[in-house]
């Protein structure tokens, strides 16, 4: 979280609302100050403000679910937002209530959680106990179980990844925002990878034990949505032990592509921010494989990230990350057509392995997708796939950077430009000769 | 047993007519209890129409069947007959005339059943079970409306084996409701969308939840017109919401509320949160009945936003209720509802109220 600049003058408008960090040391009296003055679009149709059940009592009802038409739930500040999760996950820990539910707050679904209802898993009890196997049932539900108290373990403990990542999310969930603030949201996406294999086979078994017992079930569906489920918690988790880095010592630190990211984050929501994400990302991942030591074997497999429909072809790279992932059928990716940022390093394909692990929970992940601004989960698809990222180990250096016969005018001359220009920023790397390190 | 035709023996050896001489946990409101109560959980609960003399309540369970119970005055209740599915019925319905019973169920197929005869034919077919029903009487067309976890919603004439219309959700659907001229459906991840069924269905809006957690069941109420107005929808979080499509005020007039918690009002304990269950709205007085998993029904009054009553706890969840047609009497099915997961079931009866 950034700090808020105008609380640290005392004079922030969104007080507890705001997105930025308030720290506490800080200029109480100015904050606080200006709690009166309440911008009207950030007004109280708030959702359950914890103060109105306190002075209830024992009545049971009390104000909250804005209306539907549009009132804006008012935003919930950075480390207050952090407070109101918190709580939440405490009571919905300690209440005994049904775990495998969505949860949101502030209007944006968190990722993470699975949610199931009670008759589905009973249908899935009668079908495995007719079909002899409850076994199976038993260990999908530990399982399950288990991913929900460790999301939720990590949501009350609310480490800066976790509450990055829940940033990011909701920056790029919200569509009729109305902030109006002048100071920037910076958004770091950070990707460390620790253990890639360890996580990664974790979760290809725990997807795969999912699938076994579900897609029996729902034999005739290929997408059964309780395997989606599955997915989408494997995938979600996935991406929680992953933010991408920009900092890194390599011969790409490269002002121009981190203000690309930076842009493109703060300009645009949605698909855009996943494009750009996305489309530095594999060159991130490539030229920082070895620093950050992905050691995975290598194949030099191409086209593992065609995801038309039978996605079997995907993750043949590194199995076990991708079998749990790559059995997700039926779900539309729309490619990225980002031109291909290859590498020369044989280790590099590693990280495309794992990089697909990362793309895939784009494109399976409904839940994760929701954290990037493909709001429905109708809309899996828009989870930008990685596109011609391909992962052949010998291909030339300058293939990471266009050739300048490619660029547009356009492109040539926002390169050229000390800055980028909103709306107009490309979408190709630069050409090699116009990098300024 | 003449009303229906052939009497269709009820399985279960030994479910006698249950005496009021029960454990208190068990019925310690001391209501009637229904006689030959399925096997299996209750899913859902109707009273016939007005259109037709006389109570009928028909439940569907888990163990496949759909019974079919006539209530007498006396508050005694006859069992008349059933029909059985392939897999566990979620969901049931009557037409608006009475004379035919539709049924939903987890072998994604949904039936008419005709009372008259006793026949049940199989009119409409989904790709994953069929999670709710219900009839729609238009002026200009008349059709059954199927909610299903294959997240599609379709129309059904149920003269033709395609259906009328077939409309996309963005998730399965949890649970629906419908007053004409206006359909409810909550989907899983938080999905609302309210459907218009003048002319032909379509959809309506897409409304933000105001629930912060999964929807488990929906119910819409009528304003003092008759005509429909808004809906409740409860979560598994032991809440309610109460949203208005066209308020005056949104602010202000939509709300939320929580029930089926353990202690109201000491706060230093963690509270038990549990499932509201089922939501139904008496057809005079405009109150609500919820009913939840902690074993308790309560009715409120959603103008007045107070409680009016709520029952002593039950041994087991409830999982269904609904009133019947002047409001008269309440039934409410008490079973599993596989709010812990695991697999005890036990016989369950559903119940019955009289005000």
């Amino acid at each position: 979280m950034t700090v808020c600049n105008f609380f640290l003058q005392g004079r922030c408008r969104y007080g507890d609302k705001c997105w930025n960090e308030h720290p506490t040391g800080g200029n109480r009296g100015g904050g606080f100050g200006n709690r009166v003055w309440v911008n009207p679009s950030q007004q109280k149709g708030g959702y359950i403000q914890p103060s109105s059940f306190s002075s209830h009592g024992t009545e049971e009802w009390g104000r909250g679910g804005g209306g539907g038409g549009g009132a804006d739930w008012g935003r919930g500040g950075g480390g207050g937002s952090g407070g109101i999760i918190q709580m939440d996950m405490d009571i919905w820990e300690s209440s005994g209530q049904w775990g495998f539910s969505c949860y949101s707050s502030f209007k944006t679904s968190l990722s993470g959680f699975t949610d199931l209802s009670p008759e589905e898993l009973r249908l899935e009890y009668y079908s495995t106990r007719a079909s002899g196997d409850l076994q199976s049932y038993v260990n999908g539900i530990n399982q399950l179980l288990n991913q929900w108290r460790s999301r939720i373990q990590e949501l009350k403990v609310m480490n800066p990844a976790t509450r990055t990542a829940l940033v990011r999310e909701r920056h790029t969930h919200t569509h009729t925002h109305t902030h109006t603030h002048t100071h920037t949201h910076t958004v770091t996406v950070t990707i460390n990878n620790p253990a890639p294999q360890a996580s990664s086979s974790g979760f290809g078994s725990a997807a795969a034990t999912g699938f076994g017992f579900s897609t029996s079930i729902y034999a005739s569906t290929t997408a059964s949505h309780i395997q989606q489920k599955y997915m989408r918690v494997a995938s979600s988790h996935f991406l929680q032990e992953r933010t991408i880095a920009l900092k890194y010592p390599s011969s790409l630190r490269n002002t121009v592509l981190e203000q690309m990211l930076l842009l493109h984050v703060l300009s645009e929501y949605g698909d855009q921010i996943i494009k750009s994400i996305l489309a530095i990302a594999p060159v991130l991942i490539l030229n920082i494989s070895d620093h950050i030591g992905f050691g995975a074997p290598a194949p030099a497999q191409a086209n593992t990230f065609s995801f038309a429909a039978p996605s079997g072809g995907f993750g043949s790279s590194t199995a076990p990350s991708s079998t749990g992932f790559g059995t997700s059928s039926a779900l539309s990716a729309s490619s990225f057509s980002f031109a291909a940022p290859t590498t020369d390093k044989p280790a590099a394909t590693s990280g495309f392995g794992t990089a697909s692990g990362f793309s895939s929970t784009l494109n399976t992940g409904g839940g994760f997708g929701s954290g990037f601004g493909a709001e429905a989960p109708a809309a899996a698809g828009s989870g930008s796939s990685f596109g011609r990222a391909t992962g052949s180990a010998d291909r030339a250096l300058d293939s990471l950077f266009s050739h300048e016969s490619n660029m547009t005018p356009e492109e040539l001359n926002q390169f050229k430009a000390k800055r980028f220009t909103l709306g107009q920023i490309p979408l190709k790397p630069p050409p090699a000769n116009m990098l300024v390190v | 047993m003449s009303l229906f035709g052939t009497t269709s023996g009820f399985g279960a050896g030994g479910t006698g007519v249950f005496g009021n001489a029960t454990t208190d946990s068990h019925n310690p409101m001391k209501d009637v209890e229904v006689t030959s109560p399925p096997d299996d959980s209750i899913s859902c609960l109707a009273f016939s129409p007005p259109t037709m003399p006389g109570n009928f309540l028909i439940g569907g369970s888990w163990a496949n069947d759909v019974r079919c119970w006539e209530v007498q005055d006396n508050g005694q209740t006859v069992p008349k007959a059933q029909q059985m599915h392939t897999g566990p019925v979620l969901d049931a319905c009557w037409s608006d005339d009475g004379s035919k019973v539709f049924t939903a169920s987890c072998d994604k197929t949904a039936k008419m059943w005709d009372l008259n005869s006793n026949q049940a034919l199989q009119i409409a077919q989904h790709d994953g079970p069929i999670k709710s029903i219900h009839w729609i009487k238009a002026p200009n067309y008349s059709c059954i409306m199927t909610g299903s976890w294959d997240k599609t919603l379709k129309f059904w004439d149920t003269r033709s084996p395609n259906p009328m219309m077939s409309l996309q959700m963005p998730e399965r659907c949890y649970c629906a409701d419908v007053v004409y001229p206006m359909a409810v459906v909550a989907t899983a991840e938080r999905g609302l969308i309210v459907y218009q069924l003048e002319n032909q269905p379509s959809e309506f809006r897409r409304i933000d939840s105001p629930l912060k957690h999964q929807h488990r069941c929906v119910a819409i109420f009528k304003d003092k017109q008759n005509k429909p107005t808004g809906f409740a929808l409860g979560s598994i979080e032991g809440r309610v919401a109460i949203h208005y499509i066209n308020p005056p005020n949104p602010a202000k007039d939509n709300f939320t509320f929580k029930c089926h918690r353990s202690n109201g009002t000491n706060t230093t304990t963690p509270q038990d949160i549990y499932a509201v269950n089922a939501i139904s709205f008496h057809p005079v007085h405009g109150t609500l009945s919820t009913v939840g998993s902690d074993g308790r029904f309560s009715f409120w009054d959603k103008d007045a936003r107070t409680k009016l009553k709520t029952s002593e706890q039950l041994d087991q969840p409830i999982t269904a209720c609904c009133f019947n047609h002047n409001g008269n009497i309440f039934a409410y099915a008490s079973s599993y509802d596989w709010s812990k997961v695991g697999g005890k079931v036990l016989a369950p009866p559903p119940k019955k109220k009289r005000f």
